[in-house]
């Protein structure tokens, strides 16, 4: 999967299944995914980090889960793709 | 230095990640600002509005205001869209701290001359009062007036019960503007020596990043947050303790957490009241897990109307009444005129409009507002129940249940549910659940089905907008 078509399926994840009245169209991948931007709360970001694990088969640890790899969907995008090549490595 | 002293507490530090600051040096700052303060016109008799945010430097004049005697409203930082003629009319200006990690903070003060200021009343001339707003989304909002020397008394209390000590860090990431994050976990915090970390919204990442960097022993959480971090954290973390407040903490919550971040003790408050009882750390995890702990020494509760015909676990149940000499002076409206109910002398009897129970012991156990229950079938319904069973059915994520209209059995109930990922229930199906569980009178007349939850900004439920729907 190439980093243009983790976006896309992110913006489809955001505007599908978490509850924050967002279309993929409005959703920008520079934009911060908090208060500054799409204003993510932690029940929508909790949720997001589950829906990112489910559909990219990746485990986050306790130390990842940090506002650096979650600042907007650019960030995020490569940050997974890290992660899933790590545990391709393993 | 007539509040604090710092000197004492050699390691303490308040930090918000960006900023950090020993507090030995606060009578030092604490001097400069006399200058600063005066140059602008403020005095300690003079009412001022101070817009308080969650940072280091906002946190060192909030100190600085109580050190000095001043008399100021406390709220949170104005929206941009906030309309500012809609602030109470006897506060003469404005007060805040912009933050900047590299400036001075004598240099990050703001006064502005607040444009609703009318006059002041003659009685609230003078220093040393503390108001804050009540947080409730009925009525007309109040102002909650509270004596200094008091309110001190209470935080020196509840400093006691948490066996908060020097050694401990302490995270808060509940507002300051609170009584919870004022009263209950930052001055006693900050008497008992501890270090603190002040963080701006209680997001889950940016909180678990902080505990990384701040290493804490010590949380304030609401019970909403506990829940987030039992969900989003990947592995069990020891605090010594945490200390949740502002709702009930489901049971199956308290479990949880107990296994994954260690002792959870609960706390019971109110803008009015401050802390009025609280669990020890020492406690038997038992009376932990079902009671919010003994009144602080002082206080007293008594029940009022006791409920009959109930069920064997809420057996005893009445109006929770709260007897506090280190509570408040009295409600004032926004031109500063006293409105009812204001206790007359300090030993009348505050009514918290919640349920509760009283063990032998003088456990204080809280099973919910007065205001979410009705009378059907002439038995008390507490909404709670109703929801804890609705929530047991695999299509339901979260229900809510309000009083609505009339019914055969009494007062009008309605259920609003948000299903869980992949059900479509119909409301046949949530009924049919109701029935297996719930007595007849307690089963909601209607049930409705919404994709989402409407909230008020402390993130609660809104359940006026759902009464309005």
């Amino acid at each position: 999967m190439d980093q243009a078509s983790i976006i896309t399926k992110l913006k489809e994840i955001i505007a599908d299944e978490l509850d924050i009245n967002l279309t993929v169209e409005e959703i920008d991948e520079n934009t911060s995914l908090f208060e500054d931007g799409l204003g993510f709360d932690s029940i929508a970001t909790v949720e997001m980090i589950s829906l990112v694990e489910k559909h990219f088969d990746v485990q986050f640890e306790d130390s990842e889960l940090s506002p650096e790899y979650f600042g907007n969907l650019t960030i995020l995008s490569k940050f997974i793709i890290s992660k899933m090549e790590s545990q391709v490595a393993v | 230095m007539k509040r604090f002293n710092s000197d004492h507490f050699p390691q303490q530090h308040i930090t918000d990640g960006q900023v950090e600051f020993a507090t030995s040096r606060l009578p030092h700052l604490f001097q400069a600002l006399d200058g600063h303060f005066l140059e602008r016109g403020l005095s300690p008799t003079q009412p001022l509005i101070f817009e308080c945010a969650n940072s280091t430097q906002n946190a060192i004049v909030l100190l600085y205001l109580f050190d000095r005697g001043y008399s100021f409203l406390l709220l949170p930082p104005a929206t941009p869209d906030f309309d500012f003629a809609t602030l109470p009319t006897f506060f003469a200006s404005i007060l805040r701290v912009q933050d900047s990690p590299l400036a001075e903070i004598t240099d990050c003060i703001e006064v502005q001359p607040n444009p609703a200021f009318t006059d002041l009343p003659e009685a609230l001339r003078g220093g040393d009062r503390l108001y804050m707003r009540t947080s409730g989304s009925t009525g007309t909002p109040k102002l909650v007036q509270h004596h200094h020397d008091r309110f001190f008394q209470n935080v020196e209390a509840g400093k006691a019960r948490l066996q908060l000590t020097a050694s401990d860090r302490v995270a808060i990431p509940v507002p300051l503007f609170h009584m919870y994050g004022l009263g209950a976990a930052f001055l006693p915090s900050i008497l008992a020596g501890a270090s603190v970390d002040l963080q701006k919204g209680a997001n889950l990442l940016r909180y678990i990043q902080r505990e990384q960097k701040f290493d804490p022993t010590v949380a304030f959480m609401t019970p909403i947050f506990c829940e987030m971090l039992l969900k989003g954290r990947k592995s069990p973390r020891p605090y010594r303790m945490t200390v949740a407040a502002g709702d009930r903490v489901r049971s199956e919550t308290f479990d949880r957490y107990e296994e994954q971040f260690g002792c959870l003790v609960k706390l019971y408050g109110s803008t009015e009241m401050g802390i009025m009882a609280a669990a020890s750390p020492q406690d038997a995890v038992t009376s932990r897990s079902q009671s919010v702990g003994q009144p602080l020494p002082g206080i007293h509760f008594k029940l009022k109307n006791p409920q009959t015909d109930l069920p064997p676990d809420l057996e005893g149940l009445g109006e929770l009444w709260c007897q506090n000499p280190m509570g408040f002076e009295g409600y004032v409206d926004r031109c500063g005129n006293p409105v009812e109910p204001t206790p007359k002398v300090i030993s009348d009897w505050f009514c918290t409009k919640d349920f509760g129970q009283i063990s032998d012991t003088g456990q204080i156990t809280v099973v919910g507002r007065c205001d979410h229950s009705v009378n059907r079938d002439g038995l008390l319904v507490f909404f709670s129940d109703v929801e804890r069973a609705i929530d047991t059915c695999n299509a339901i994520e979260l229900s809510v249940v309000v009083a609505k209209g009339e019914s055969a059995r009494g007062k009008g109930l309605v259920a609003y549910c948000i299903p869980a990922k992949g059900f479509q229930p119909a409301e046949s199906e949530i009924r049919a659940h109701c029935f297996d569980r719930l007595p007849k009178r307690a089963i909601p007349d209607s049930i409705q089905i919404l994709k989402s939850l409407p909230l008020l900004p402390n993130g609660k439920v809104d359940r006026q907008a759902l009464v309005r729907l």
